[in-house]
């Protein structure tokens, strides 16, 4: 009779175990975070990611802060870097102009973008917490290409979001080249780079910028110190989506929140504390 | 009642089972050979298309002009050439270096075999005046996969001939040099710094 009890104890843990595993699958799940949460999570992404237009691409960003009339974002590198004209479509809608041309963060494919503007918007709340691989993510911006084909959304404006859901997949020992340190698995499609991605909680974890499935032999997964990660965490890597994680972002600015550190270049993105 | 619980366990066992096997049904990644470069002109236009191990398929290059249809290099031909070069590197794994370079006295989007090596490989050549450090970077931009990045707009014609007085410093022309290094993306550790564009050591290969 106690064999009996185990086989029905076997039997539960592989009927409670197995229903979750394929429910997992073709839903691509919610991980654990309940629709509600995902939708909050997605209204709050939809009132600070701005879209970026230069005259030939488009990306996205986040409001990272506001100083009066000043708002200050946090986008890709890579974005903003080879044009000389930008355009910023706000999460209502309206469009604006850069107050200056954007500063690079250090080597990371991060940028910070300026405009100034009566309205109010919302500030992204900034996540201080180390990561763990697992843990839900969330994946806004707006494509650039309408679904599978060539047609550009550019005339969609903000119409065009889109927000994933996925999990940290890979924390790698040392950063990617360009600062990229955060793999998650969520699809982003080309237009979402300099988008934000939030922990469960709502608050900013990092910055989209690459898609998955490169070739491996492209080298783009070997570490900045020109070492290659193992076989099995390059097949993770591939698998994954990357990110700029937002501690590069606040590292950046931790000396000038201290005070009297303003470097030249960046006075006129970072208020200096008068003292 | 001994008889009945065991027909209630073989019934979950047998759902276990049933269940258990869905979830382990094989994963498609038998697609991988099917991955790689190809020109794919189904859109109306050639372009250059990178096919990833998912099947998921991004336009790199799109052949667009036709101003030199007559020599024989219309965009179809310069589309089947060059992703069949790309796709050559690819496999023989060529494509972890690309730098800019001359080759024949023209410029060129190139392959290297190790950071700041020279050119060795042609993947393809540029309009002369065209900015190639950021067609350079923009090639870059899309091999490593950058969300932002747009696919690259190339002449179908193969640009032999100095087109700049026939074609009236036409688009490419007109794109601002690239600023000082604080204003241009930090080429990777494992990328090449590209060989300056300037007149002295050009190299004829």
């Amino acid at each position: 009779m106690s064999n009996l009890l185990r086989v029905v104890a076997i039997c539960a843990i592989a009927a409670s175990l197995f229903p979750a595993r394929i429910a997992a699958q073709p839903v691509m799940a919610n991980y654990g975070v309940a629709d509600s949460q995902s939708a909050n999570i997605e209204r709050l992404a939809r009132l600070m990611t701005v879209r970026i237009l230069t005259p030939t691409a488009s990306g996205s960003g986040a409001i990272v802060r506001r100083q009066g009339q000043v708002y200050t974002v946090l986008t890709s590198w890579h974005v903003v870097a080879f044009s000389q004209q930008h355009t910023m479509i706000a999460p209502d809608g309206q469009k604006y102009r850069l107050l200056r041309a954007p500063l690079q963060l250090g080597n990371a494919d991060l940028a910070i973008v300026q405009f100034r503007s009566f309205t109010t918007y919302q500030v992204t709340r900034i996540s201080s917490e180390s990561l763990t691989i697992g843990e839900p993510v969330f994946a806004a911006g707006f494509p650039m290409y309408r679904g599978g084909s060539s047609t550009t959304t550019f005339d969609q404006g903000i119409r065009a979001f889109r927000f994933t859901q996925g999990v940290v997949s890979v924390i790698p020992p040392k950063p990617l080249a360009q600062g990229y340190r955060l793999g998650y698995t969520n699809d982003i499609a080309v237009g979402m780079s300099g988008g934000p991605i939030f922990n469960s909680q709502g608050l900013l974890i990092g910055i989209n910028g690459r898609v998955k499935n490169r070739d491996p032999d492209f080298g783009v997964y070997s570490f900045e110190d020109g070492t290659e990660p193992s076989e099995e965490m390059l097949e993770q890597m591939v698998n994954s989506s990357w990110a700029i994680p937002i501690s590069t972002y606040l590292r950046f600015i931790s000396p000038y929140s201290s005070s009297s550190n303003c470097q030249l270049s960046a006075r006129d993105f970072i208020s200096c504390p008068v003292d | 009642m001994k008889k009945q619980i065991e027909r209630q366990l073989l019934t979950v066992l047998a759902g276990a089972i049933a269940i258990g096997s869905l979830a382990v049904s094989p994963k498609p990644s038998q697609s991988q050979s099917t991955s790689g470069f190809m020109c794919d002109a189904s859109s109306g236009s050639p372009a250059t298309v990178y096919q990833n191990r998912q099947g998921v398929r991004e336009v790199w290059i799109n052949w667009v002009s036709d101003y030199f249809r007559d020599s024989g290099y219309d965009p179809m031909t310069r589309c089947r050439e060059v992703s069949g070069r790309l796709e050559t590197f690819r496999q023989n794994k060529q494509l972890k270096y690309v730098t800019v370079g001359y080759m024949n006295g023209q410029r060129v989007i190139c392959t290297a075999s190790k950071v700041n090596g020279r050119c060795d490989g042609l993947i393809y050549t540029l309009k002369p005046g065209q900015d190639s450090v950021r067609t350079l970077y923009q090639f870059m931009g899309l091999r490593e996969g950058q969300a932002g990045t747009s696919a690259l707009s190339e002449s179908g014609d193969m640009p032999y001939i100095d087109a700049r007085p026939r074609l009236g410093e036409e688009s490419g022309n007109s794109v601002a040099p690239p600023a000082p290094a604080n204003n241009q993306p930090a080429p990777a550790n494992n990328q090449p710094a590209p060989q300056q564009p300037t007149g002295g050591g050009m190299r004829e290969l």
